[in-house]
């Protein structure tokens, strides 16, 4: 009997001392500003070769398995990439914990990756779960011969200043290199979200500055279409159990979605 | 704090002239409803009672302070006595919900309501232990989970419930 119990006792004395699911406790690790230097300090980047290839993976969500799988075959072919960029969702309602289990799991990628958040990341405290986790989500960076821009453009769940078309608009206009990629969350030609001016403005944007590819996570299902003049790519979430790679050279830009 | 304080007193009074006695109170610390919280049981039958407690989480750098409402069914399933002391071990559903605009993720999207799950409210699984003195002193020690890792660790063969198993403890006092 005293066995039995001792061992019912140590069944319930398991676990942690937690506050609440929705409680914030986060180290500040700013992933992104940390893995765009181990990007520029990577070997790669000193490479001669003009020609690249990254992976894009985005909507993790709560799809834990798909996204091992995901890191794994990253992880099998990291030869073949640069880095690696997550079009947001990491979470599914912006707790902690959702964010700790995705980062642990990117973590494990041999190469440096960087995100942007989605609408799901900044939900209740989200948003500052994600800036002392992740850092900033919207941000530009020029590697090689070509320059990415990262926006977030979730605006019913972010002030009513985003998505900041100007700040977008500026780094268009100051580009240099040959390639120019743009990347958010949620799809700029989304109807349920902007308004038909604000979709225009955009897509002039697009076809003003000559973006190559606009890619973007939010739907879930991996697509391919045209937004203005640009290749418009829908990422795909992880459960979808694909990978986007993208080929970068002087010569132009190719994607390819490879099931896993 | 008063307000929320009130309620549960208009709860707890509502309970009484019902014929449940309020005739004892609880402190619990840890598990998943606040890091302190008050509340007190209503014992429908040897095997069954029901608790309600108030809890908070206080503010910090990225969070305002948090409050818990939470209902737990508590179910008796084994009693061992030993001259003043007794053991139970129960088991128990319960559910907590969180007031607040932000906790409200199916009314996040402005008009678009409805477009998230409802937050606020969450379900738990719990397991505990309850050591009684007497008949005016119980502590007890609760292991528990709740369902958005039930549900993960379901449909993810990477996701170990057991890594999300949190613990509480309470002290019963019976007046």
């Amino acid at each position: 009997m005293i066995f039995r119990l001792s061992i019912l006792l140590l069944l319930a004395a398991c676990g942690e001392l937690s506050f609440s699911p929705y409680e914030v406790q986060v180290t500040k690790s700013v992933v992104n500003e940390k893995n765009l230097q181990k990007i520029f300090n990577s070997s790669k980047y000193s490479q001669k070769s003009d020609s690249f290839s990254i992976a894009i993976i985005s909507d993790t969500h709560d799809y834990y398995d798909g996204l091992e799988k995901q890191v794994n075959y990253i992880n099998n072919n990291s030869q073949s990439f640069d880095f690696v960029i997550v079009t947001g969702d990491l979470s599914n309602v912006g707790l902690v914990e959702e964010f700790e289990q995705t980062k642990k799991r990117l973590d494990k990628l041999n190469l440096p990756y960087i995100t942007t958040s989605g609408n799901h990341d900044l939900l209740i405290n989200g948003r500052q779960i994600y800036k002392a986790m992740f850092g900033n989500d919207t941000y530009s960076f020029e590697y090689k011969n070509t320059k990415f821009i990262l926006y977030n453009n979730n605006n019913w769940e972010s002030p009513s200043n985003v998505p900041d078309f100007n700040w977008v608009e500026h780094e268009l206009a100051s580009n240099s290199k040959s390639n120019l990629i743009l990347l958010s969350h949620v799809a700029p030609n989304d109807t349920d979200r902007f308004t038909g001016s604000q979709i225009s403005h955009i897509q002039e944007l697009v076809d003003r500055y000559s973006v190559h590819y606009y890619i973007n996570g939010h739907n879930h299902n991996p697509g391919t279409g045209n937004f203005g003049n640009a290749t418009h790519l829908t990422v795909g979430a992880s459960s979808k159990s694909t990978v986007l790679e993208l080929t970068l050279s002087g010569s132009g830009v190719s994607h390819v979605f490879k099931s896993l | 704090m008063f307000l929320k304080a009130f309620r549960l007193f208009i709860l707890s009074f509502y309970l009484t002239t019902q014929g449940f006695a309020l005739d004892n109170v609880i402190y619990q610390y840890a598990g998943d409803i606040g890091k302190h919280s008050i509340g007190t049981e209503f014992k429908f039958k040897s095997w069954y009672g029901m608790s309600v407690h108030y809890g908070i989480v206080p503010a910090n750098e990225f969070q305002n302070k948090i409050e818990t409402y939470t209902l737990k069914n508590n179910f008796y399933l084994f009693h061992y006595g030993y001259k003043n002391i007794s053991y139970e071990l129960y088991s128990g559903i319960g559910l907590f919900h969180v007031p607040g605009n932000k906790y409200k993720t199916h009314e996040e999207a402005g008009v678009h309501n409805n477009y998230y799950r409802q937050s606020s409210i969450r379900g738990m699984l719990y397991i505990g232990h309850q050591f009684n003195y007497k008949k005016h002193s119980s502590i007890y020690l609760e292991s528990g989970i709740n369902d958005i890792w039930i549900i993960n660790s379901y449909n993810n063969d990477s996701i170990d419930y057991r890594d999300h198993v949190t613990l509480g403890v309470g002290y019963k006092f019976y007046f």
